[in-house]
């Protein structure tokens, strides 16, 4: 009964506007889905938000890496600090983070005239976006170490150190296989969240399209043109990459088991 | 390959976990470091390993001054008491780590892997993952895994502690079987008393982060250097008769007590109990008494037998026959 709810409560929520949005974005058939995609600004915009996600997920995965690691296994002075700024992009708005970057960055704000004097552009511009994308993005990878590492506790480490293993193959031969299915998450997460974030990249981006457009905002302006067409094929791409990414995750995990399948097979003929 | 350590100490935010401690651990023998709980034994054993740093004092290994040698360099195996192997590899590439790191060609690490398999009696187990394995098992692999790498001193750390009655005491005698195949420098913590007098040579007992006793298994047993040791040794005070005017104290073991019926005519001796309440446990018979001069409590422990042979219950008199008590003089605490 209460596993029907569930299901009929996920049903409705869920799985109904999932598959409106394939709907809507085919409705006017195959052709003008494809048509709409390609439109040039569309174009940009889906290559630019793969090319954030490319660029903010190595550094997510290696920063998230590294503080949840220093978090887990020692203790130092700031270690509550670093917990905070890791939990920060949690807890600020979007919009907040967005405008933080504005304020710190954009024409007349703290580092603003610095940047201008050196050429350098950051706000309305392709390198603010990154920037923004990767401090929404940054708890993720984090987050989800963390308590792992944490549960884990650290006596496989000593045996590695008493076995003669430095600092550098003891990480990853015996740490980083240990918490590989927690970093997948976090990466799926985070790659989920980089290439749907809205507001902080809006408030940066300066919505010029075909240059700092990135697919949440181009779906955005179409919608606003009453180019429903174009908006729902936008939004259906999206919404594709959402699944892409969690085939890659399932894809990832049957690799990661099948070693291990194979050794049992082979003892057992 | 002996172990020497010298006027070792360490503080936890200014807590004294270890205090002067200084013992030497004989080359081929196993030597078990004993004590309750927060005795600072296995802080000790992870200073000895070099995985926590000294605050003062020496440790030396075969000779050797490793008191500021890092871990990879003291030569040492340890064996914890959650195994800790490694869950991502098989069994061969477990015991193989070590010989890895240190970059050994491969035909000499399979022949080495084989050979230490064959040691612990596992070869059957070679490409299974520690998951398949049963707790004895996995603890046997991590003993060959130590061992691999040909270590100067073998550390073990509650190695049995994690395992359920009947594998710890077979895994006990497969210690006892295993150093006389590897004669390696073995120091055992523990807190069973049992599993130390069985298996090793040597004695250390630790009370309070410093060294109370240490000499053969045997003579601390029967010879416990002071009430704390005979306390934690398993014997219970008991008011004795003052010797030459200063107050003694006779610590008596449950099973060094027998018990007769008394005679129905005198209670008044000091030698006289009631008992209070008895319980069976399997072959043996726990019980509780107190004694008719002064009231104290003395817990006995006798055969099934001879309880049925004795025939009390809960209220009669009995005679204390106390064996082999430790007195000491002196005002202790009780």
């Amino acid at each position: 009964m209460l596993i029907g709810i569930a299901l009929a409560f996920l049903g409705i929520f869920l799985l109904v506007p999932l598959g409106a949005v394939f709907v809507f974005a085919f409705r006017a058939g195959v052709g003008a889905w494809f048509a709409a995609l390609l439109q040039p600004d569309t174009v940009h915009a889906i290559q630019l938000t793969l090319f954030v996600a490319v660029v903010v997920i190595p550094v997510n995965v290696v920063f998230g890496v590294a503080a949840a690691w220093l978090l887990a296994r020692f203790s130092f002075p700031g270690k509550g600090l670093l917990l905070s700024v890791v939990d920060l992009p949690f807890s600020v708005s979007p919009i907040v983070a967005g405008l933080l970057f504005v304020l710190l960055f954009g024409r007349g704000g703290v580092f603003g005239a610095l940047l201008e004097a050196h050429g350098l552009r950051l706000i309305y511009a392709v390198p603010g976006i990154v920037l923004t994308t990767w401090f929404v993005t940054l708890p993720f990878v984090a987050r989800e170490l963390l308590p792992v590492l944490q549960a884990q506790g650290c006596a496989e480490e000593e045996a590695a150190y008493t076995l003669g293993a430095g600092a550098w193959r003891t990480f990853f031969v015996v740490t980083l296989p240990k918490v590989r299915w927690a970093l997948c998450y976090g990466v799926v997460l985070s790659n989920a969240r980089a290439l749907g974030e809205f507001g902080a990249v809006s408030v940066v981006s300066g919505h010029i399209r075909g240059v700092t457009s990135t697919m949440p905002l181009q779906a955005e302006i179409l919608y606003n043109q009453y180019d429903f067409v174009g908006c729902w094929s936008v939004a259906s791409a999206l919404t594709l990459f959402a699944l892409i990414t969690l085939v890659i995750k399932k894809v990832a995990e049957h690799h990661c088991e099948r070693p291990r399948l194979r050794r049992s097979e082979r003892q057992h003929p | 390959m002996s172990v020497d350590v010298v006027d070792l100490e360490k503080s936890y935010d200014t807590a004294p976990i270890v205090r002067r401690v200084s013992f030497s651990a004989p080359t081929a023998a196993i030597t078990a470091l004993i004590g309750p709980s927060g005795s600072g034994k296995t802080t000790l054993l992870r200073l000895i390993a070099g995985l926590e740093i000294a605050d003062k004092g020496r440790i030396l290994i075969a000779g050797r001054d490793v008191t500021t040698t890092t871990v990879q360099c003291r030569g040492i195996g340890l064996v914890f008491q959650g195994y800790a192997l490694f869950p991502h590899l098989s069994v061969e590439d477990n015991i193989a780590f070590g010989l890895r790191v240190r970059k050994q060609p491969r035909e000499q690490i399979e022949a080495r892997v084989t050979e230490m398999l064959r040691l612990v009696q596992l070869e059957h187990l070679r490409r299974r993952r520690p998951a398949d394995l049963s707790g004895g098992q996995r603890q046997r692999i991590a003993f060959a895994r130590a061992l691999a790498t040909e270590p100067a001193v073998l550390l073990l750390d509650e190695p049995f502690g994690a395992l359920d009655a009947r594998v710890r005491a077979e895994l006990r005698e497969w210690l006892t079987h295993l150093h006389e195949e590897t004669r390696t420098t073995t120091l055992l913590v523990t807190h069973d008393q049992d599993e130390a007098l069985e298996v090793s040579q040597h004695v250390v007992v630790l009370l309070d982060g410093e060294v109370a006793q240490m000499g053969a298994p045997q003579e601390v047993y029967d010879e416990p250097a002071t009430p704390a040791t005979a306390s934690f040794l398993g014997a219970s005070p008991l008011k004795a008769p003052s010797v030459g005017g200063r107050d003694a104290v006779a610590f008596v073991r449950p099973a060094d007590v027998r018990l007769t019926r008394a005679p129905l005519d005198d209670v008044s001796a000091g030698r006289f109990g009631t008992v209070e309440r008895s319980k069976i446990v399997g072959a043996r018979v726990k019980l509780v008494l107190r004694l008719v001069q002064g009231g104290e409590r003395v817990d006995v422990d006798v055969g099934r037998d001879e309880f049925e042979a004795l025939g009390a219950r809960a209220g009669d008199v009995v005679v204390l026959d106390v064996r082999n008590a430790r007195v000491f003089l002196g005002d202790y605490a009780i």
